[in-house]
């Protein structure tokens, strides 16, 4: 019984193991059998599916959880040594205090400083996979078809990123609401191993808001009003917490 | 934010991982009544039922590419994900377990009632029609497998049935209904 588990035997725990009934050591069977068989996790998941239907929504989740959860996710932003780095550039009230910043945090914003908590605490080929993977979902032209909503919606602005010496430059457009899109389609595709990363200028200092990869098209950002401006970054992947790499592009964003 | 409240679930997954913190409010939105339903059914208490939830949000916010839309719907793995944390605690309280199998066992002897738990209008017909097509032996075994949060063993000793049987009848009856939903267009994706 030890090692012995043949497809066969496996299969017969499937049922017990997509409900969470089987015991630990047989689920430890199946756990070390399901990688290596298609068919099995594809059971496994067609059971699961099966499951859902038979668990009821009830009432609406207990008012008050979500708060819960949402206080959870934010925290206060670490202090950063990337508050120098655009330091040269002119981009308005550079020196904002904490105090006011964080008061005009959306909850976007709050999220995307939630990138620099988090991968402080995780490994950083997490966050590289988790956005390799996710940016890799999304189909292309949606997003293209996402920029161009953004650009004709009312109120949208379209803001011009550059180099120092002109020689990299794209356009952004930000939606009324604060929802930003990258038109990166124009950027050279980069060598393997290497790509780029968007971040954001809190006037203060600059947070993550997203590796790009190393051929992007459309990035999507949260545009807050906490944002001053917009930079991206060439990096080693799976990018980095704080840059120490020169400006490819940068553009202030409509205050 | 009009265009999260269209976004499939595949996207708002797409824009968690981006950190989009109105993405995991919209997720939390179509799917915290169904994960919180089955653990408070699961776990017949409100602050662990509510613990649950809150880890099951916080696990897709911490690690949101271990949902892959390709192999199911974000529905059936949060309820997958809520299902097996409660189960962990269920288990890990003895005192629980043991006030729980005898509520059960009353259960079982009484009757079953999963037809009672179908979650949404559109397809709670089809999934009524799919149960019952199911043997009484199936259906029963299924319940307390998923919803008691019994293993097969205990499900087993409850029915007075051999354990073999019981592990055959849960696969055996998710099988069935698989077919039967299939064959209604109900299932595999949303």
């Amino acid at each position: 019984m030890s090692t012995g588990y043949r497809h066969e035997q496996v299969e017969e725990l499937l049922g017990a193991y997509a409900l969470d009934a089987l015991e630990a050591a047989e689920h430890a069977f199946v756990e070390a059998h399901l990688p290596t068989c298609a068919r099995c996790r594809a059971e496994v998941e067609e059971f699961r599916e099966v499951a859902a239907l038979l668990a009821h929504t009830g009432a609406p989740a207990p008012p008050g959880l979500w708060d819960r959860i949402a206080a959870s996710l934010e925290g206060e932003a670490p202090g950063g040594a990337l508050a120098d780095k655009l330091s040269m550039l002119p981009m308005g009230s550079g020196e904002r205090s904490r105090q006011t910043w964080r008061n005009r945090m959306g909850a976007a914003v709050l999220a995307a400083a939630a990138v620099v908590i988090v991968v402080l605490g995780v490994q950083l080929a997490d966050q590289d996979r988790r956005l390799d993977e996710m940016a890799g979902l999304l189909e292309r032209d949606a997003l293209e078809r996402a920029y161009q909503a953004a650009e004709t919606s009312p109120g949208a602005e379209v803001i011009q990123l550059a180099s120092f010496d002109g020689a990299v430059t794209t356009r952004a457009v930000v939606t009324d609401d604060g929802e930003g899109y990258l038109w990166a389609a124009d950027l050279p595709a980069l060598d393997e191993g290497r790509t780029y990363q968007l971040w954001g200028d809190m006037g203060d200092r600059l947070i993550s808001l997203g590796l790009m990869g190393r051929d992007p098209e459309v990035v999507p950002f949260a545009a807050s009003e906490a944002l001053v401006a917009v930079a991206i970054t060439q990096e080693e992947e799976p990018g980095v917490v704080a840059t120490d790499q020169p400006i490819l592009a940068h553009g202030l964003l409509p205050q | 934010m009009s265009e999260l409240s269209q976004a499939s679930d595949a996207n708002l997954v797409v824009a968690i991982a981006r950190w989009r913190q109105d993405a995991l409010a919209e997720a939390y939105r179509r799917h915290a009544g169904a994960v919180f339903a089955l653990a408070r059914r699961l776990l017949a208490d409100q602050t662990l039922a509510e613990e649950v939830v809150q880890e099951v949000f916080l696990r897709i916010w911490d690690a949101p590419e271990k949902f892959d839309p390709d192999r199911g719907s974000l529905r059936s793995y949060l309820l997958a994900q809520c299902h097996g944390r409660s189960v962990d605690l269920i288990r890990s309280e003895q005192s629980r377990r043991d006030r729980e199998l005898k509520e059960h066992r009353q259960r079982a002897e009484a009757g079953y009632d999963i037809e009672h738990e179908v979650w949404d209008l559109a397809v709670a017909d089809h999934v009524r029609e799919a149960i019952a097509e199911l043997p009484f032996e199936e259906r029963k075994a299924i319940e307390l497998a998923y919803l008691g949060g019994h293993t097969y063993r205990e499900v087993a000793s409850l029915l007075g049935q051999p354990e073999g049987t019981v592990k055959s009848r849960i696969r055996a009856g998710l099988r069935r209904m698989r077919g039967a939903l299939a064959d209604a267009g109900v299932g595999s994706t949303t």
